[in-house]
């Protein structure tokens, strides 16, 4: 396609634009497949020093862009081509927009003359994922690809961040033109909520204060500012899902995550305490339970990046925004809290976890409590969804946000292995590890042929229950243990399945085979793939049910025990 | 208990952008009464639109604020302040002009 003789020796094809703005925003990787419509981006890109990571599904490469960015805090980037290409990435573009994720995605589209005619490979991708993007554009005119791809990036990790996607026609992309900057219209809005003041005195008011902690916290990248704060003001913390690492977790004031499969002492602290001071989170439901229930006693100060959620489904007191660093220190005070303080230590000391499951099936807590122990500060896990997310969150220790990647918002099956392939594309010196289960390593199965095409020494663990075992637990706990289409007993060998894959793979059945499999998982040079076949009737616990309060967690009387 | 309340904004004529805001509208739950389009200029629409619903507008507000295609937004009825131009659209600014330059 780079046949056509440029009009004026500045012009380029659309597709050089995109991959020149690509490389001057410092992009090195990019994860895709090639199609129809994208293939004058494929031509442009033999010329071009971006490595490129060939996926063998469209949804990995969205999913591994996700990964990407999360570790490395870059923008991830993927790309795919139209029509089913485009499709397939959708549910990557939802799963980075669900959990703010700063991701641009190139898709491919029939030419401009044929839009609108139900061209071969033709979808309306643009409208598709509209309420899943951040921002998008169908680019109309080569001279525009290089200023929309820039402004794409700006907008994709500006703020609250989030995918962004750029439609390409492949006239556009094989096109010559000299670019033209577009006009810089759109504001990169952001809004400042400043109560620092109002804030101030709540906390000098409060005789219970608890922090609330979410993922926006690292992702404004004040890990240490609120480590900071915790070790000034001496104030208990909550964590949820995608916040987990970020509270130094050997802090006898770090009450764990809250919510549905939360811990009893963060979940209790929560209705009791009189000031919520939530940081970079917004009362997501499987965090809060029944929200008209949460937190009955609290003030609350909200610190977010997002005015959109300020108020959303709480009222608040204060409202701060995601300048962490500027103001935590500013807020700093003493608090004459003790009795609080000790009665929050107290909780968190009565209900610790538990590792002495009866029989010698493997007890998953255990092997990824072990796991976690073995692999130490360099390795980064990254989870699937179901019970064995649930499980990572609660007995896998890491002590670092970016240590830990899980599908927080969408909850996408099939996350786990191409988010563990980006996390080791953004970290090559770390430890990967991917914990799955047998229903979302099938989500995603084949991108082992991308472990073994560029040896990637990623970790797969597939704890293997033979069930889909969330939904059987929902099932046997709130549908009267009628099970409905959960049963997975006929799983392939999965060993056998990653070997085929060309990827050296181990089975472990029994408990006293754990500590030799994780010795054998850490000290694996390539990739490895450990197959763990866990006991059936392992549920996750706590739990508390959906509607239901916080204070009302399965296993756990509320009002007796306090 | 419902209430009905006019939205008036001013957005940009880009692709997508009338079914960008009129989705917002209608995924945060608010049911869309009226609608007027007019341009505004060279670049822009004015909207003016009533919603009912049983949710607070002013959230909704807060998020037809949020899209990029979405210059003003007030209650027509209130006279809610612009969003505020922040320093990263400066830095949008200067990183086009010197593009421009180079």
């Amino acid at each position: 396609m780079d046949g056509n003789q440029p009009q004026s020796p500045l012009s380029k094809s659309g597709a050089r634009w995109l991959l020149d703005a690509l490389r001057d925003e410092g992009c090195e990787l990019l994860f895709g497949y090639p199609g129809g419509a994208i293939m004058p981006v494929y031509d442009a890109l033999v010329d071009y020093p971006i490595k490129h990571i060939l996926v063998r599904h469209e949804q990995g490469a969205a999913l591994a862009a996700d990964g990407y960015a999360r570790v490395s805090g870059k923008v991830g980037v993927c790309m795919a081509t139209s029509g089913p290409g485009a499709t397939n990435l959708l549910t990557g573009i939802a799963n980075a927009f669900m959990d703010s994720v700063p991701m641009l995605v190139i898709t491919g589209q029939v030419a401009t003359n044929v839009m609108g005619t139900d061209a071969f490979q033709e979808v309306d991708i643009f409208g598709m994922s509209m309420p899943v993007v951040k921002h998008s554009y169908i680019v109309r005119r080569t001279e525009d690809v290089y200023a929309v791809v820039r402004e794409a990036f700006a907008i994709a990790r500006s703020g609250k961040p989030g995918p962004v996607l750029v439609d390409l026609p492949k006239d556009i992309t094989a096109g010559h033109a000299v670019a033209r900057a577009m006009r810089v219209e759109h504001a990169i809005k952001h809004d400042q909520c400043d109560q620092i003041k109002a804030a101030k005195a709540l906390l000098a008011a409060a005789r219970k204060p608890l922090l609330y902690v979410g993922g926006g916290v690292a992702m404004a990248g004040a890990e240490a500012e609120l480590r900071a704060f915790m070790q000034t003001m001496r104030i208990p913390a909550v964590w949820t899902l995608k916040a987990k690492g970020t509270v130094d977790c050997r802090d006898p004031l770090d009450l764990g995550m809250l919510g549905m499969h939360g811990t009893p002492a963060a979940n209790f602290a929560v209705q009791e305490c009189d000031l919520l001071m939530v940081l970079g989170a917004r009362f997501d439901d499987r965090a809060t339970g029944k929200i008209s229930t949460f937190a009955l006693h609290a003030k609350v100060i909200h610190c977010d990046i997002d005015a959109a959620e300020i108020g959303k489904l709480r009222a608040v007191d204060a409202a701060l925004d995601e300048r962490f660093a500027e103001y935590l220190p500013e807020l700093a005070q003493d608090l004459a809290i003790d009795a609080w303080r000790g009665h929050c230590a107290q909780m968190k000391a009565r209900y610790p976890e538990r590792y002495d499951a009866p029989g010698d099936k493997v007890f998953a807590p255990e092997l990824l409590r072990k796991l976690s122990l073995a692999g130490g500060d360099k390795t980064i896990v990254c989870s699937d969804v179901g019970q064995h997310q649930m499980w990572v969150a609660q007995h896998y220790q890491v002590n670092r946000a970016s240590a830990h990647l899980s599908s927080g918002g969408l909850g996408t099956m099939g996350f786990g292995l191409p988010a563990a392939i980006g996390a080791h594309f953004a970290e090559p010196d770390s430890c990967v590890i991917c914990v799955s289960g047998d229903g979302g390593i099938m989500m995603n199965i084949q991108e082992l042929a991308t472990l073994n095409r560029y040896g990637i020494p990623v970790k797969v663990i597939v704890l293997d229950n033979s069930r889909l075992g969330m939904v059987k637990q929902w099932q046997e706990l709130f549908f009267g243990e009628r099970y409905s289409e959960v049963d997975l007993s006929d799983n392939p060998d999965f060993a056998v399945l990653a070997r085929a894959f060309g990827i050296p793979a181990i089975t472990v059945e029994r408990r006293d085979q754990v500590d030799g499999a994780i010795q054998q998982i850490l000290q694996s040079d390539g990739p490895f793939f450990c197959h763990v076949k866990i006991d059936p009737q392992a549920n996750v616990w706590p739990l508390v049910p959906p509607g239901k309060s916080n204070a009302e967690m399965m296993g756990y009387d509320y009002e007796t025990e306090n | 208990m419902t209430m009905k309340r006019k939205i008036e904004c001013e957005i940009a004529q880009a692709e997508g952008s009338l079914i960008r805001v009129l989705g917002v509208v209608e995924r945060r739950g608010y049911k869309l009464q009226g609608l007027s389009v007019m341009p505004a200029g060279p670049d822009s629409y004015r909207l003016s639109f009533s919603v009912e619903s049983v949710r607070d507008v002013s959230m909704l507000v807060k998020q037809l604020e949020r899209l990029f295609d979405v210059f003003t937004v007030q209650l027509a009825d209130a006279g809610r302040q612009q969003p505020r131009q922040s320093v990263e659209l400066q830095q949008m600014q200067s990183f086009q002009a010197s593009w421009l330059a180079s």
